[in-house]
């Protein structure tokens, strides 16, 4: 699982669950793969992240690429930048590890890469 | 929900686990890293999307393999399937395929996300009508309001090489090698409180297929045994009494007449369908519809042998 589909995930699907975002990550392997960098995606890309839960999740994996606070516009357009969201987004994985519920701390596991988000 | 909508949940979810879920997780990898058809339309729908919105994000609700998730590299699309089998498939296919396991009836992502949603072949597996506009406003929820399309594929019960006797049918699957390792259990005896005559029943041998008619109902009897047992992958699956079974008017597949290949009879790994007729589709959107602001019908069509059609959202009217 990569953070870019991290970003997407919630435990809306449980029961009395009002919000279930985001969810927290309790890493137990992660792997970094390089991929290819792709400036327009990541431009388009973070318009539709939810930018702080991506900085959450760094933390939760203990990156070396840090995010700071607050994403300015100047920020943006720095190839820098770009270059490290499109580094954390796309080129870890966690491949063992669960995904917790923020309201009800169930855990979903995350077994060879893939989440399993059944009830 | 009331006692008997619980139980009805249940049932429902245990012949699905049995006709759906387990054959998909026991049919193996042959079959499915064979079905690589990408219908045109599907591909031309996901070019027009690609087209439109540079980087666009697709969910692929049931992607199966991962055939349309891997499609387009203009576009970034995640896949999610009911099963834990296919979904490794898809991954051992496709590296790093973005894939999650995921119930259609519950999608954990977030709302008004998605450009595009596919639903191709998957909602005909659903077995009753309230499921059926479950799963559909599920890929409507997910929807951009901006104009976001679902687009979705569901068999139909109008075809032009076959009969469907009804509209609620299992679908043989043609393999003789996904079968092989299956063995029935000859020692099973019936000891459920099911109103049938056991003496009737028989435990189903492998590969005879003149025994199809002792039937389906001794199949599914026998199956649903060996599923109430604890080393079964649902460990508190209720039981279905006989009356129950024929409420879903379960029919055997009529052999096709241009068959020619040994039809695996295995009852084991047959499919449930719920297929569609004309106008169908469209009725059971209109009624998901409703729960979900701005969606509405832009176009429905036949293709292959499938009801289609595409259901935009758009808060903005407006706009379009």
């Amino acid at each position: 699982m990569k953070l870019i589909t991290h970003n997407m995930l919630t435990s809306n699907i449980l029961k009395g669950v009002t919000k279930g975002y985001p969810l927290k990550i309790h890493p137990i392997k992660v792997e970094n793969t390089t991929v290819d960098f792709n400036r327009d995606f990541i431009r388009r890309i973070l318009q539709r992240i939810e930018y702080d839960t991506l900085r959450g999740a760094v933390i939760d994996l203990g990156l070396k690429e840090t995010l700071p606070a607050v994403m300015s516009e100047t920020m943006q357009q720095d190839e820098g930048f770009l270059i490290r969201i499109h580094k954390v987004l796309l080129e870890y994985e966690v491949k063992e590890g669960e995904l917790v519920c923020p309201e009800t701390g169930r855990k979903f596991p995350i077994c060879q890469g893939i989440p399993n988000m059944l009830l | 929900m009331t006692n008997i909508d619980e139980k009805n949940k249940s049932k429902t979810g245990v012949l699905e686990q049995v006709y759906v879920h387990d054959v998909y997780n026991r049919l193996g990898s042959t079959i499915l890293t064979q079905d690589t058809i990408v219908w045109p339309k599907v591909r031309k729908f996901l070019n027009r999307i690609a087209s439109q919105r540079q980087h666009a994000l697709v969910a692929d609700v049931g992607c199966g393999n991962g055939k349309y998730v891997k499609l387009k590299s203009d576009l970034f699309a995640i896949g999610c399937d009911r099963s834990d089998q296919i979904c490794e498939i898809a991954r051992e296919k496709y590296t790093q395929i973005p894939i999650i396991i995921a119930d259609n009836l519950y999608l954990p992502y977030r709302d008004n996300l998605f450009d595009a949603v596919l639903s191709i072949g998957v909602i005909h597996h659903l077995t009753t009508h309230k499921r059926r506009v479950q799963a559909i406003q599920e890929c409507l929820r997910i929807l951009n309001p901006n104009g976001g399309q679902l687009l979705i594929y569901t068999w139909a019960m109008e075809q032009k090489h076959r009969i469907f006797s009804s509209q609620d049918v299992l679908i043989p699957c043609i393999n003789q090698q996904a079968c092989s390792d299956i063995i029935p259990d000859k020692n099973s005896r019936l000891t459920s409180p099911y109103s049938m005559d056991e003496n009737s029943m028989s435990p189903v041998e492998h590969g005879s297929p003149g025994r199809t008619t002792p039937s389906i109902l001794a199949s599914v009897q026998n199956l649903f045994q060996r599923i109430v047992r604890p080393s079964t992958s649902t460990p508190s699956t209720p039981k279905l009494s006989h009356q129950d079974l024929s409420a879903f008017r379960i029919r055997p597949f009529p052999m096709s007449s241009c068959c020619n290949e040994p039809v695996n009879t295995n009852p084991y790994n047959k499919r449930f369908y719920h297929v569609f007729k004309y106008g169908e589709l469209e009725m059971l959107i209109e009624e998901a519809a409703k729960a979900i602001v701005g969606s509405r019908i832009v176009k429905s069509y036949y293709d292959h042998g499938n009801w289609c059609a595409i259901v935009q959202k758009d808060l903005n009217i407006n706009s379009v």
